[in-house]
């Protein structure tokens, strides 16, 4: 299951009346920075800037935390953690993985925000 | 007679055929003259001619005769002439043109002889001699030719050596046998490079002996690759004059030479070192066998031959494996051949078997042959080492012997000793006077020491006998270690060390294990460091390593601040009786036997023991064993948090580091929230804006004592209620105690299991500081901002972390900056005043521990916004991290309302600090009791 719902459950009963536009902001920033985050993961590994990479990938994991996207949030944690070590390679492969998982987590994201 | 010949045909021609026409002109007037007379029958007389002559003018035309014929014989004799020269000419250049050429044809063919002589199976000197002789067959040398072939001295590339001559004079032999660079004729062909030509014997001829005869040289220098191998030396006549064909020539054969010599110094090298390496080989006490490809024998040496008992005829073709492997041992030595051609190297030791079936412990090194890449086949090497594996077992078992008689011997010796002890304890308890109290005492003690030598002899027979086992029984090993530190806590006391111990958090606790010989061990380790150690602190700490289904690595570690050991005394430091050098015994006192046996127990245990050690600084000696989980194991402490003890502040007051830092761990593992302060002025500072739940302080500190602190505390109004927990060195409670109400007293080492149970059951019957402030929001609203309003500085560089942040604190009625790094966060400080900063651990320029550090330094605990770290990283340790790296609290990411909330209270703003010092925390004094 890519998404949780229950991540923002939590900040919905505190917030209230205003949960859905906070959640909302939330979400929306989130998939306006994702793939631009992916895409920048990307062109760091080719570039070999591995700090800048295991960086991105930290910010990228927490993100994916706060919107509830645990196997997202599994992965960039993982890259997090070994970006330094693995070869460009392994990297590659588990971020293009990042990529089609995002993709399920766009697409209920979207989903929920519409509805 | 034919030059004479030539000569006359050369020149008679042109008057004798000049003659010849004369007379020939001379026949046609007389016979006209005749006819003339005959036809006009006219009488022979002169008038009748001069008649004749008016009569019939043409005659006159016949009298040109012999002038016209003359004419005619001298230009054909002149033609005639030249012909002859022409023919003349044409022979001598043929005749010249076939010497050139039968010359050329005999150089040629001394080439090719020289060639031939290469092929041959000559040694280089019987070459040489050979090639001269050839070459003195030159054409236009004199008919008793002479000559001589120098080469460079081996030792000396400068230095001619006569190598092979042909007729030269005896004295010459002697005194050209060794001729420098540059000296007489050879030596300056040397070093000039070049053919050196001369018609006489001339000044540069300075080798001479008396009666040299007159002559000319040709000095060759045969040279390979710009290097001169020798000289060739021709004699000539004198006056001699060179043609230059000669020259080339002398050119031809010397390049050929040098060929030669050069190949032939090549193949001389390489018979040289197939020897040298065939001596070795042939000679070598090592067994050595060539295998091909197919696995069978090329060659092999003596030493093979008569270590396998067989005839280099039984050998050679047959399969290495079939001659000399036992059947048994057949499947890995093919498997060794096969690794061999594959190209790696062997090395095994094996048995194998003789023509005579005698088996024979082998050391086998086996190398693969590559030719051009291309492996050919094994090099293999065999060593006897039968001698040596039985040298080896019988010294085992003579060790054995040994130990076995130690052994039986030491038990012997401490049954009758524990008699003396026990009686020696009895007789204390009977009435003495102080003398003899004192000599008992000494005998008694006298013989603990002895039982302790004798207790680890026999530890050490017993292991070294192989009859030392550990049992594997459940134990709890926070238990162990607790107890092994009691028996050392008295001495640690003696010498004033800290004793502490951290346990890693979560671990599993029940293991199956021979509780006693694990103590044995940590006794050991810690009493050594008790010992070695005259003031600082002495930590043991275990850890889970590695964990394969119920099988647990626990690393274990001792650390000490003491002498620390010498490097170059490390790696004796495990052997028996050794201790780091006997000065150390005198000084210390010891068997030098503790170690050996704990490494032997640890071994037994399945683990490895190792030290590191700075001389000076300490040392710390790590082990590991391998334990199963004991059956029905939980952790000591339950993972989740306990309800009672989750969210609760703790203040630890200890000028010990490493104290703090276990206290701090072990209660924050169970989920509280703990700040520290190394000295009491700075916990006082610490209880001006900040409540807590529970106190813990050391009560040996310099400067301001446990007990005086109390006594300030108490004095403080926000703490005076505050349950406090004095720490002190076993368990001695200090003097006017009575005087401040602590709640419970801790003996160090801090015993995780005490202080787990004493913080339970102080706070179990107290609310928490927060709970009990009487505004506290039954649901966290906007209210919140105004009945407790907080400047807060939010540090974070990810848009989406602000935004929650942002949205979070919005709700609770807060307003916040931010700022998207540590620098900022440091400019953000020089503008304003925060009461409290969150602050994300990872920020780009200057990341969260760097700008705390930098806030810790600058301002003041009065001074300072609480730092609050919040991470993404949910990792293990990570709280203590940042706690120890000086933030006051920890909130993960994503943030939780709780938590936010939680820090939130937890916050005194500062400058209410001065005027509304105790909003806050009045409720806490008074629902305290």
């Amino acid at each position: 299951m890519p998404l949780d719902p229950s991540a923002f459950e939590k900040y919905r009963e505190f917030m209230g009346e205003d949960a859905d536009a906070f959640i909302a902001d939330i979400v929306q920033t989130f998939l306006a920075s994702a793939p631009q985050a992916l895409e920048e993961m990307k062109t760091l590994i080719a570039a070999g800037k591995r700090t800048e990479f295991v960086r991105a990938a930290h910010t990228l994991k927490s993100n994916s935390a706060t919107v509830g996207a645990n196997d997202l949030r599994q992965l960039c944690e993982t890259m997090e953690l070994q970006g330094n070590t693995l070869d460009a390679a392994a990297l590659e492969a588990m971020l293009s993985q990042a990529v089609r998982e995002y993709q399920q987590v766009e697409t209920q994201l979207k989903d929920r925000l519409a509805k | 007679m034919e030059k004479v010949f030539q000569l006359n045909r050369r020149k008679g021609h042109v008057v004798l055929y000049f003659w010849l026409g004369v007379v020939l002109g001379i026949l046609p007037p007389v016979l006209a003259i005749l006819a003339e007379l005959y036809f006009q029958k006219l009488p022979f007389s002169l008038w009748a001619v001069s008649y004749a002559f008016r009569k019939d003018p043409i005659l006159w035309v016949f009298m040109l005769g012999p002038l016209v014929l003359g004419a005619i014989g001298y230009f054909l004799g002149r033609q005639q002439d030249l012909m002859i020269k022409l023919a003349a000419s044409l022979e001598e250049k043929v005749t010249q043109r076939t010497t050139e050429l039968q010359e050329s044809s005999q150089v040629q063919e001394i080439l090719n002889a020289l060639l031939r002589l290469s092929l041959g199976n000559l040694s280089l000197q019987e070459m040489l001699e050979q090639a001269l002789e050839r070459i003195v067959t030159i054409p236009w040398l004199p008919t008793d030719p002479k000559g001589g072939i120098f080469l460079t001295s081996e030792d000396n590339p400068n230095i001619l050596l006569l190598r092979a001559s042909h007729n030269m004079a005896a004295p010459l032999l002697k005194s050209c046998a060794r001729v420098p660079f540059g000296t007489c004729l050879c030596g300056r062909a040397a070093q000039s490079r070049k053919i050196l030509f001369t018609d006489c014997v001339d000044e540069q001829h300075e080798i001479r002996y008396e009666g040299i005869k007159p002559h000319g040289h040709y000095n060759v220098p045969i040279i390979h690759r710009e290097k001169v191998l020798g000289v060739l030396v021709l004699y000539v006549p004198e006056g001699h004059h060179p043609h230059p064909n000669e020259k080339e020539a002398l050119q031809a054969i010397a390049h050929t030479l040098a060929g030669m010599i050069t190949a032939r110094r090549a193949e001389e090298d390489l018979a040289r070192q197939k020897k040298f390496f065939e001596t070795l080989v042939q000679t070598s006490p090592a067994a050595v066998v060539v295998m091909s490809n197919d696995h069978t024998i090329q060659s092999c040496n003596e030493a093979f031959l008569s270590l396998f008992e067989y005839t280099l005829q039984e050998c050679i073709g047959q399969k290495l494996d079939d001659l000399i492997v036992p059947p048994e041992a057949q499947q890995q030595a093919q498997q060794y051949s096969q690794q061999a051609l594959a190209g790696n190297l062997i090395n095994q030791t094996a048995q194998r078997r003789s023509k005579n079936g005698r088996l024979i412990d082998v050391k086998i090194s086996a190398v693969p042959v590559r030719i051009e890449g291309e492996i050919v086949g094994v090099i293999a090497i065999y060593h006897d080492i039968t001698e040596l594996l039985k040298a080896k077992r019988e010294a085992e078992e003579a060790a054995k012997a040994k130990a076995d008689f130690l052994a039986n011997m030491s038990h012997e010796i401490r049954t009758p000793l524990n008699a003396i002890i026990g009686m020696t304890s009895l007789l204390l308890d009977t009435p003495l006077n102080d003398e003899q109290a004192n000599f008992v005492e000494t005998i008694r003690n006298s013989g603990d020491t002895l039982l302790a030598v004798i207790n680890d002899i026999l530890d050490f027979s017993k292991i070294e006998a192989g009859k030392m086992t550990v049992e594997k029984v459940p134990f709890n090993i926070a238990y162990c270690i607790e107890s092994a530190l009691d028996l050392v806590a008295a001495k640690a006391f003696e010498k004033r060390l800290e004793l502490v111990y951290v346990l890693q958090e979560n671990m599993p606790v029940k293991f199956q294990g021979d509780i006693t010989r694990l103590r044995q061990v940590l006794v050991n380790l810690l009493s050594n460091a008790v010992k070695f150690t005259s003031e600082g602190e002495v930590t043991v700490s275990v850890a889970v390593e590695n964990v394969q289904g119920t099988l647990h690595t626990l690393h274990f570690q001792v650390r000490d601040t003491g002498i620390g050991i010498p490097k170059d005394k490390l790696h004796h430091l495990f052997e028996a009786f050794s201790q780091a050098d006997t000065s150390t015994t005198r000084k210390f006192g010891g068997t030098g036997l503790g170690l050996a046996i704990s490494k032997r127990l640890i071994e037994l245990m399945g683990g490895t023991i190792w030290v590191e050690s700075q001389e000076g600084k300490g040392s710390t000696f790590h082990f590991t064993i391998q334990a199963e989980l004991a059956s029905g194991t939980a952790s000591l402490f339950p993972r989740q948090a306990q309800p009672t003890l989750a969210g609760r502040r703790l203040l630890v007051v200890d000028d010990n580091a490493t104290n703090r830092l276990i206290l701090q761990k072990h209660a924050s593992s169970w989920g509280m929230s703990v700040s520290t302060a190394a000295s009491g002025k700075e916990a006082l500072q610490h209880i001006e804006h900040e409540r807590f739940d529970l106190m813990i302080l050391d009560m040996q500190m310099p400067e301001m004592d446990g007990l005086t602190l109390a006594q300030e505390i108490r004095k403080h109004p926000a703490a005076a209620q505050t349950p406090l927990i004095m720490l002190t060195s076993l368990g001695r409670k200090p003097e006017g105690v009575e005087s401040v109400s602590f709640s419970a007293f801790l003996s160090k080492p801090i015993k995780t299991s005490q202080l787990y149970n004493a913080v339970c059951e102080v706070l179990a019957s107290r609310p928490s500081a927060e709970t009990a402030v009487p505004q506290k929001p039954a649901v966290f609203d906007a209210t919140m901002g105004d009945r407790h309003p907080l400047r807060i500085l939010i540090a974070e560089d990810n848009l989406i972390n602000q935004k929650v942040a942002i949205g979070l604190l919005k709700k609770l009625g807060y307003r916040a900056d931010i700022a998207a790094n540590g620098l900022e966060v440091l400019d953000a400080l020089r503008r304003q005043e925060y009461d409290i900063i969150l602050m994300d651990a990872q920020m780009p320029e200057m990341d969260g521990e760097q700008a705390a550090h930098i806030i810790i330094e600058r301002y003041p605990p009065g001074k300072r916004p609480r730092l609050a770290a919040v991470t993404a990283n949910a990792l293990e340790g990570d709280r203590e991290r940042f706690l120890s790296a000086g933030f006051d609290d920890y909130i993960s990411k994503p943030i939780q309302v709780e938590e936010l909330v939680r820090v939130l209270q937890s916050t005194v703003p500062l400058a209410h600090k001065t005027t509304r010092p105790l909003r806050l925390n009045s409720g806490t004094t008074s629902s305290g009791d």
